[in-house]
């Protein structure tokens, strides 16, 4: 146990004091710091004014400009005109500076006519549908006005119809609240058994490259060695784990933006999670580092140079990438035998047990089941693991085919 | 303190790497371990540390089957095994912990070994900063801090200078003086016969010649002449049937006698005809000879 545990502490710090944890820790904390910042910081630049849109005004309808900012867009900088200006606002605008639009709302035989003068459609788009509509309204109120009717026939003309909703389910997860944070989090979850898994490959392949491993296999059974690894990898990577997740709380909490996240465009409220989530969260990443770990950790100890690397553990890459994929597919969809299937599947459960608990309410049966299959074929992993580990220190030079494992792991 | 390996066979698949492998090596003697590559010096080196299940044979310490009853190993494998990116200090304080040392006593005891081999200014260095020589002092320092029972050090001396070959020369001695059981491979012939008593020659996983370095060397016989004369010696040892460039260095001639006596017969003969000799030595085999005869495909 005390070699364990040497082993254990060795492999943590030695993951830490490594460039590539420093690195990979800051890289994530900037990308995260863009993830907050950069929405708030672009939505600023959006909401200075872009330029002036001047407004020509023969019918009497418009009063001020503040309607405009209000209902059309605020992005620009509405002004009223004169008619004797309009010369020179179209010589501005033709000259591409400050003016972007001309707007001249006249009255043609009876009919209000809006104008709009931009040098590319493009300039408009964003604006035209809600210009037309408020120059609209504001033309209705007018002509209402004018018509002297009672306030109260007044009243039930402008009245707008309410919008009223009723949910017959209310509380169980909706899929608008829950895409984005499960979606999210699911990535998360692939990313950080890949890499700690991948760290541990390498790791590993060090030790077998650099030949330490033959020391240290006189010292410490193979099954302490490569157990003090894993589990000292894994705290390593939960250690930067947290380090990103703090730093992203504190960015959020200092931007003001609560638990909310927004992202290109959507807004993602991790508060949507409740604690059985979390904790199963925990136990799924647990679960699925463990199980993906040792099937790394066998690849890591079988080839000669740490350069091999990449081509061994392809195929444990693979199969990581086929049960997010797999769980992806079925994500809006929690409930479909599909899904209920792959739940089962040791190398997707980790995956799909957080979508069904975090898009559907699944029950403990459904939940317990799988977990257990996962955890007996974790510890399956484990044990197969620990003697590919124990061969793989004596084959030098040699290709690691299945065929000359099984005869090594026979002959042990 | 014995070591005692008896009769060790290993198969890998079809092919036999260990044929009976059979050798003792004893408290405050370094058993020398010889052989080509591939010889299965390795295999059994990591069949003694347990590495390797073999399918026949024993190996025990103080009669008692090694894995029952594990003595405290320092091994230095052939290859260099150390973490290259990490410092010095840290591994050899991990390692020194990992055979039961506290922290505080495997800090003092890899300060001393540093000094001991004048390598305490990279002790916060990281091992691929060193030079090779270097890189194998701390090798050599992670195979000893610990103060084993049993030492095996395979190749120990590759990539040493002189200077510091001499250094490790004097710390196999004093290991050995310390009552260290100690198993030394190497290709250096030199150095085994400066430490070792005891050897054994593999070829092929077979052993040509094992026993007492004196012993085999002795029965070889004396048969290396070596004549020294201010006169020329040629035609005198090609009228008594030596091939005349045979060796010849300056005004030194050395010969392969076919038995001990026939040196005798060749002085009484040059005596007779009045050549003067400067030297006349009859030696023994040296151990490199041996070596190449057993190992090297001359029979």
């Amino acid at each position: 146990m005390r070699q364990f545990g040497l082993v254990f502490g060795y492999s943590f710090m030695e993951r830490v004091r490594s460039k590539a944890f420093k690195i990979m820790t800051v890289i994530m904390i900037l990308i995260m710091a863009a993830l907050v910042f950069l929405p708030k910081f672009i939505g600023g630049i959006q909401h200075m004014s872009e330029g002036d849109i001047a407004v020509l005004d023969t019918t009497g309808i418009v009063t001020d400009t503040e309607g405009f900012k209000q209902q059309v867009s605020d992005s620009y900088n509405w002004r009223l005109i004169q008619e004797a200006d309009l010369a020179k606002e179209k010589a501005e605008l033709e000259k591409e500076g400050n003016v972007l639009g001309i707007v001249t709302i006249r009255e043609q035989g009876n009919q209000p006519v809006l104008n709009l003068t931009v040098n590319k459609m493009d300039d408009a788009s964003g604006y035209l549908t809600e210009l037309n509509r408020y120059v609209q309204n504001l033309y209705t109120f007018s002509e209402m006005n004018k018509l002297e009717l009672e306030p109260l026939a007044k009243e039930r003309l402008t009245a707008s119809v309410q919008v009223e909703v009723e949910e017959l389910k209310v509380g169980s997860k909706s899929m608008m609240t829950m895409y984005f944070p499960v979606y999210l989090i699911m990535f998360l979850l692939y990313f950080l058994i890949y890499f700690f898994g991948a760290n541990v490959a390498t790791s590993i392949s060090i030790e077998k490259g650099s030949r330490v491993k033959e020391i240290l296999i006189t010292k410490v059974s193979p099954i302490q060695l490569l157990y003090g690894k894993i589990l000292g990898v894994g705290l390593a990577g939960l250690l930067q784990f947290s380090i990103i997740i703090a730093s992203a709380s504190l960015m959020l909490m200092f931007s003001g933006s609560g638990s909310k996240l927004e992202f290109i465009g959507f807004q993602i409220d991790f508060s949507v999670f409740d604690g059985k989530t979390v904790a199963m969260l925990v136990v799924f990443f647990m679960l699925g580092y463990f199980f993906y770990a040792s099937l790394f950790a066998a690849a890591g100890s079988l080839v000669s140079r740490s350069e091999e690397l990449n081509q061994v553990i392809m195929p444990i890459s693979l199969l990581l990438m086929l049960g997010l994929f797999y769980a992806f597919f079925n994500l809006a969809d929690a409930d479909s035998t599909a899904a209920l299937i792959g739940s089962y599947i040791p190398f997707i459960t980790p995956f799909m047990m957080f979508i069904r608990i975090g898009m559907s309410d699944p029950t403990w049966i459904e939940i317990l089941l799988p977990t257990l299959v996962l955890f007996l074929c974790t510890l399956g992993a484990c044990w197969l693991s620990a003697k590919v580990y124990q061969v793989g220190v004596l084959l030098y030079g040699q290709k690691p085919t299945p065929k000359l494992i099984y005869k090594a792991m026979r002959s042990l | 303190m014995t070591l005692e390996v008896k009769n060790l066979v290993k198969n890998y698949g079809e092919t036999t790497v260990l044929h009976g492998i059979s050798l003792t090596a004893n408290s405050g003697k370094a058993f020398g371990l010889l052989g080509g590559n591939g010889a299965g010096k390795t295999t059994t080196i990591r069949s003694i540390l347990g590495l390797v299940d073999y399918d026949a044979g024993d190996v025990h310490w103080n009669g008692i089957p090694i894995l029952a009853n594990r003595p405290s190993i320092g091994y230095l494998p052939e290859e260099r095994g150390l973490y290259p990116k990490e410092k010095v200090s840290e591994q050899l304080v991990y390692f020194a912990r990992l055979e039961g040392m506290d922290r505080v006593s495997a800090i003092k005891a890899m300060r001393d070994w540093l000094k001991r081999l004048g390598i305490e200014e990279h002790e916060h260095k990281r091992v691929e900063q060193l030079s090779k020589g270097n890189q194998q002092k701390v090798q050599i320092i992670s195979s000893l801090i610990h103060d084993p029972e049993l030492v095996i050090l395979d190749e120990p001396f590759s990539g040493l200078d002189p200077v510091n070959s001499e250094m490790l020369a004097s710390v196999v001695k004093e290991q050995l003086s310390k009552g260290k059981t100690m198993i030394f491979s190497s290709h250096q012939m030199g150095h085994v016969e400066q430490f070792c008593e005891e050897i054994c020659i593999l070829k092929k996983g077979r052993m040509m010649v094992s026993g007492n370095l004196m012993d085999i060397k002795k029965s070889y016989g004396r048969r290396n002449l070596v004549l020294r004369s201010e006169n020329d010696l040629n035609p005198h040892l090609a009228a008594f049937g030596f091939n005349q460039g045979e060796s010849q260095n300056a005004h030194e001639w050395q010969l392969t006698l076919e038995h001990e006596e026939q040196g005798n017969e060749l002085l009484q003969r040059l005596a007779s005809q009045g050549i003067d000799l400067l030297k006349f030595e009859i030696k023994e085999p040296t151990l490199h000879e041996i070596f190449i005869e057993k190992v090297g495909d001359v029979s």
